[in-house]
């Protein structure tokens, strides 16, 4: 892959966050045929996590926050809910960071995977105390996110160092 | 392969720990008290609006294309088969339009109130609504086609569900298949009076409040009654599946499948009051006068027109669908 060397100004890779949130969150409540919605991937999710392990100077924990609590009003989920899921994914690429020098797509897709798991299992357990219910179309989407990743890299990869 | 270092940068805790409480309390506040944050959700919805907007094309598109690839011979057999159905159709109205007006008349010598007239809006399914957890689904008419909160919504079999959100072109319905939406309804056979609640998925409804020593039988169909105030008597609900007479309970476990197709319909009918109807031209009419004199800005025809209707409506189905239960639903809540 050819990726230039040249490094982006702030203010670029600013811009390029925020166009690709709004892009992400429009594609998040697009809606739909009944048959086809429990396939939509967490696009914003996706984005999100690009984002934390790319540009962490950029994005961190309050990103992370400001993200899931968007995500939780687009989507209407019990407000907060999606955020502490988001932070504690936030943790896990925070954590990863230290231990990973080196990244190559292989390992960037690895890490996004286990991102995408640990936010739908958090998820998953929050959904349960909180509201006592169990959706098991999250693990469609899940699986559909992970599937589609490498979408979010190829179409970023400009701002990937 | 990409050149990616990770920047290092300090693994805050103490940062993190405060945000996923801030989290946990923000979680706390929207279980006890979902109202204080409905300003927010109904301006995030009126955000999606353009999304939604947009998603019209496809459906637009689908049309005209359907229209221009349909050979001959499949739209003249099309036309036969719909001209035979209208005949169906129309001799069944015969007898109806006797039992119409036979009706009139044992209600004129009753003395009672004369049933509400409804015109149909015919509107397509343009999408579901993103989270799985609720019954909602977006509908390609809007205020521009005289929608308004709370109307019902039907189609050929029985009743989907009232609208809880409108915009300018499109509009959200809530099935009563939502857990938190409830229908009073009575069985076709005996009379009697029960309610019907949804249980979150498109299969499936629950028969509350029936006693133990009622005559209630498998197949039995359900009609509504129209006593909750918000959705007309006499549309199909559903039929009982099963009844199950063990349970500890003084009342019975009752299992019903809606009448309605909720999975795969794409064509519903919107139940607009004639005389609210006109109404409503008369005062889009003056609000897009008033527009062109002030020439309002844009942002003004994004939020969600709940206000124009009468106010004590749109605060019991304001944006969010959580604040919806209906009178009945209440009722219900309290007597658990």
């Amino acid at each position: 892959m050819s990726s230039s060397d040249s490094t982006h100004s702030n203010f670029e890779i600013v811009l390029a966050i925020v166009l690709s949130f709004i892009l992400a969150s429009s594609l998040n409540v697009y809606p739909l045929s009944l048959g086809t919605a429990t396939l939509r991937p967490m696009v914003m999710i996706m984005v999100l996590i690009f984002w934390l392990i790319f540009q962490p100077r950029h994005t961190g924990l309050f990103t992370a926050f400001i993200i899931g609590l968007i995500a939780d009003l687009l989507l209407d989920t019990r407000l907060g809910q999606q955020a502490f899921a988001a932070v504690a994914m936030a943790l896990v690429v925070k954590i990863a960071s230290i231990y990973i020098k080196q990244l190559r797509t292989l390992g960037a897709w690895f890490l996004a995977c286990v991102c995408l798991l640990v936010f739908q299992s958090v998820l998953w357990i929050l959904q349960m105390i909180t509201q006592n219910t169990f959706v098991p179309q999250g693990g469609i989407s899940m699986l559909m996110s992970m599937a589609c990743w490498p979408l979010v890299l190829l179409a970023l990869r400009r701002y990937t160092h | 392969m990409i050149p990616s270092i990770f920047a290092r940068q300090p693994l805050s805790i103490r940062k993190t720990a405060a945000v996923l409480i801030v989290a946990m309390i923000l979680m706390w506040f929207d279980s006890k008290n979902p109202e204080w944050f409905n300003p927010i959700r109904s301006t995030s919805h009126a955000a999606m609006q353009p999304i939604y907007e947009l998603s019209l094309l496809p459906s637009y598109a689908a049309h005209w294309s359907s229209g221009r690839m349909e050979s001959k011979e499949s739209l003249r057999r099309e036309n036969v088969q719909l001209k035979s159905e209208l005949i169906h159709a129309r001799a069944k109205l015969q007898q109806q339009d006797y039992i119409l007006a036979q009706n009139a008349r044992l209600q004129g010598i009753l003395s009672t109130t004369r049933p509400e007239q409804y015109d149909l809006t015919l509107a397509q399914v343009i999408g579901t609504d993103t989270n799985p957890l609720k019954q909602i689904v977006v509908l390609n008419k809007g205020v521009q086609d005289g929608v308004k909160v709370g109307q019902t919504v039907i189609d050929e079999k029985g009743i989907l569900g009232q609208v809880i959100n409108v915009y300018p072109n499109t509009s959200r319905l809530l099935l009563i298949t939502d857990e938190l939406q409830s229908v009073a309804v009575t069985v076709k056979r005996t009379g009697q009076r029960a309610i019907i609640t949804g249980e979150g998925t498109p299969a499936d409804l629950r028969l509350n409040y029936v006693f133990k020593t009622s005559d209630v039988r498998v197949g039995d169909e359900l009609v509504s009654s129209g006593l909750g105030g918000r959705i007309p008597a006499g549309y199909a609900v559903g039929r009982i599946r099963y009844v199950d007479p063990d349970q500890g309970d003084n009342f019975m476990h009752i299992e019903v499948t809606p009448a309605a197709n909720f999975n795969d319909n794409s064509y519903v009918l919107i139940l607009q009051d004639k005389t609210s109807k006109n109404a409503q031209r008369q005062a889009m009419l003056e609000a897009t006068e008033a527009a062109a004199l002030d020439e309002l800005p844009v942002v003004g025809a994004l939020q969600p027109v709940d206000s124009l209707d009468n106010p004590a409506l749109a605060n019991a189905t304001g944006a969010d669908p959580a604040t919806l239960p209906s009178t009945q639903d209440a009722s219900a809540q309290s007597s658990r």
